[in-house]
């Protein structure tokens, strides 16, 4: 508010000094050949509004393709991961366990090739957090985050390495429970979500928010 | 019509200088970036929080860590090449440990040290008792040249916002890099962090 | 006389606009304090006398140097030593007595040195024989949980430090206390 009142105060000083007075000569005389340039140069304007304002906010870019569907071997290359899964299997003893032997239980293992294609390092937890998955027969979703028991970058025999670094390719390993009164799952359905690294809208700091699905994968699941 | 260019012309000039203003300023993450104090590697930068000085970097295909009583962890391999950066830091007033040790590439990509336990943005730091040791990264050998140091106090860039930090460029030209790429050891001990 | 009437313009500008900018930048200065643990206030004694702060009389009873008991264990960083300190405090009403058997009533003792470095209590625990004295402002009873100290009765609490050699000649406390923010300072 002080700052408003500065800036009018500053104004009224200086206008009150420089005012010129109108001049009303001219004006009637060229009404006649001036009118279609005020049209067309209007309608120029107004296109350019429409053009300036909608550019930036993307209203020009082509409409999106289709959510590409894909099976095990292939690669989908979004704008922080690029994976490839190669291997469902359903296993009854904990792949990964945390403390002590095997654990007997129902557990689905995933394992993917990773490329973290960002320029920053992001860990198995980042890409876990952006896969979907559903197993059927009975299409139950799999909670990503409470059925999941371990997820870990497959190296030199242990389960610590979660880091997934700029430029590297890893293979990932997803581990989750299925959940009780399911039956054995045969197939999975794996959506994975891209992510954009942009300004947020209220604090313009940059972070990764959620983008479009970048790929389904129609997998089997192996025994 | 003479009035008319002018016109013309000084918006256009106007409509350039503000073009160019928005520009050069600096985005959200630029201006909360961390406050770095820059150095040259053998020389001590100072921080508000903490002093560092860089000795040397190694690299390796694996690395086997040496625990404080000796004892030789299994080899950890990695799909690119370890860098080890050996430095010696140092708390300026309050208890620090800085866990925002980056390597950045010349291609701006930002490498976070390595997650394996006992190298030195592990430590706690206390003022007055410095401490040297190693600080682990995993680069894909194509990027290594052209990379700097640069360290913070947290790993989470949000808890930086114009926080103290220490730049330093590790002269990692071209044909020196290619040359260490090339005599890499198949496997380096690296010993752990020390009291100075 | 344009000129005078834009100088006492001028001036006012001049005093104005500092005055805004201290208007929007100084609360925020103290919601930053706050969080940074230095906000609140300051009670300072010296010379071994209580300082009164929240109801409670602090005392700074003793720095004293410790040396290790085992050989065996693991050395100390070279050129330092261990500053073993003693704190009493006495609460001297009711709700400071209460204070010390809520959850929320903690308190950091740290120490200082002349050039303003601090350091906290150490991790390890064999620095110092067992005394039996409490390791921070909290009373337990006799079932181990957290009780309020009577009006008037003294805890003593001991904690250890390892600082370095050149900073033990100037040691003194600085107890940060929750959870309304606000300093003790003891100096010895």
């Amino acid at each position: 508010m002080t700052f408003a009142a500065l800036a009018g105060f500053c104004r009224i000083r200086s206008l009150a000094v420089t005012t010129p007075v109108p001049d009303p000569g001219p004006t009637e005389s060229r009404r006649g050949p001036l009118r279609p340039w005020i049209a067309l140069t209007a309608v120029v304007f107004a296109l350019a509004t429409v053009l300036a304002l909608s550019w930036p906010a993307g209203g020009l870019q082509e409409a999106k393709p289709e959510i590409p569907h894909r099976r095990l071997g292939e690669t989908s290359a979004g704008h922080r991961f690029a994976v490839k899964p190669y291997k469902v299997a359903y296993v009854t003893k904990d792949p990964a366990p945390g403390l002590g032997d095997p654990k007997d239980g129902r557990f689905l293992a995933i394992e993917l090739e990773v490329e973290n294609v960002s320029d920053q390092t992001a860990t198995v937890d980042d890409l876990s957090a952006v896969t979907y998955l559903k197993i059927s027969p009975g299409s139950v979703v799999l909670d990503r985050f409470k059925d999941k028991t371990a997820g870990f970058v497959i190296r030199d025999a242990g389960f610590d390495r979660t880091q997934l670094q700029p430029g590297l390719v890893e293979r990932v390993k997803f581990v989750y429970t299925v959940p009780a009164g399911t039956p054995d799952p045969t197939s999975l359905t794996a959506a994975f979500r891209d992510e954009d690294y942009g300004p947020w809208f209220t604090s313009e700091l940059s972070d990764w928010l959620p983008g479009g699905t970048l790929a389904i994968y129609d997998l089997e699941v192996s025994r | 019509m003479r009035r008319a260019i002018t016109g013309v012309l000084t918006a256009a000039l106007l409509l350039a200088g503000i073009v160019a203003v928005r520009r050069a300023t600096p985005d959200a993450d630029a201006k909360y970036a961390p406050i770095a104090s820059v150095g040259e590697m053998g020389e001590q930068v100072n921080t508000a929080a903490f002093q560092l000085r860089v000795d040397r970097v190694q690299l390796a295909r694996s690395v086997r860590l040496e625990d404080a009583y000796g004892l030789l962890g299994q080899p950890k391999s990695t799909a690119g090449v370890w860098v080890v950066v050996w430095a010696t830091v140092a708390a300026t007033t309050e208890e620090v440990t800085v866990q925002g040790a980056r390597l950045r590439t010349a291609d701006g990509a930002e490498y976070l040290a390595s997650s394996v336990s006992g190298t030195l943005d592990k430590t706690a730091l206390a003022p007055g008792m410095p401490s040297y040791g190693p600080i682990l990264f995993e680069v894909p050998p194509g990027r290594l040249a052209g990379a700097a140091l640069e360290v913070t106090v947290h790993s989470v860039k949000s808890l930086d916002h114009l926080g103290p930090a220490a730049a330093v460029d590790l002269r990692l030209s071209g044909p020196y890099t290619k040359a260490l790429i090339e005599q890499a050891p198949a496997s380096l001990t690296v010993g752990p962090v020390r009291d100075l | 006389m344009n000129w005078k009437r834009d100088l006492w313009y001028g001036l006012g500008l001049l005093a104005l606009v500092p005055a805004a900018l201290a208007a929007q930048v100084l609360p925020w200065r103290e919601r930053y304090e706050t969080l940074a643990g230095k906000g609140g206030r300051e009670a300072v004694a010296a010379h071994g006398q209580a300082a009164r702060f929240n109801g409670i009389e602090w005392r700074l009873k003793s720095i004293t140097e410790g040396r290790p008991q085992d050989p065996t264990a693991r050395p100390l960083p070279p050129r330092t030593k261990v500053a073993i300190v003693v704190v009493g405090l006495r609460p001297l009403t009711e709700q400071a007595s209460k204070w010390f058997g809520a959850m929320g009533g903690t308190c950091k003792i740290r120490v200082t040195d002349a050039a303003g470095r601090t350091w906290g209590p150490s991790i390890r625990g064999d620095l110092a024989p067992k005394s039996g004295l409490s390791p921070s402002c909290f009373n337990m009873d006799a079932d181990f949980k957290l009780a309020p100290l009577p009006v008037g009765r003294e805890l003593t609490v001991q904690t250890v430090y390892v600082v370095p050699a050149d900073a033990f000649r100037t040691l003194r406390v600085e107890v940060r206390v929750a959870p309304e923010p606000g300093t003790v300072r003891l100096l010895p």
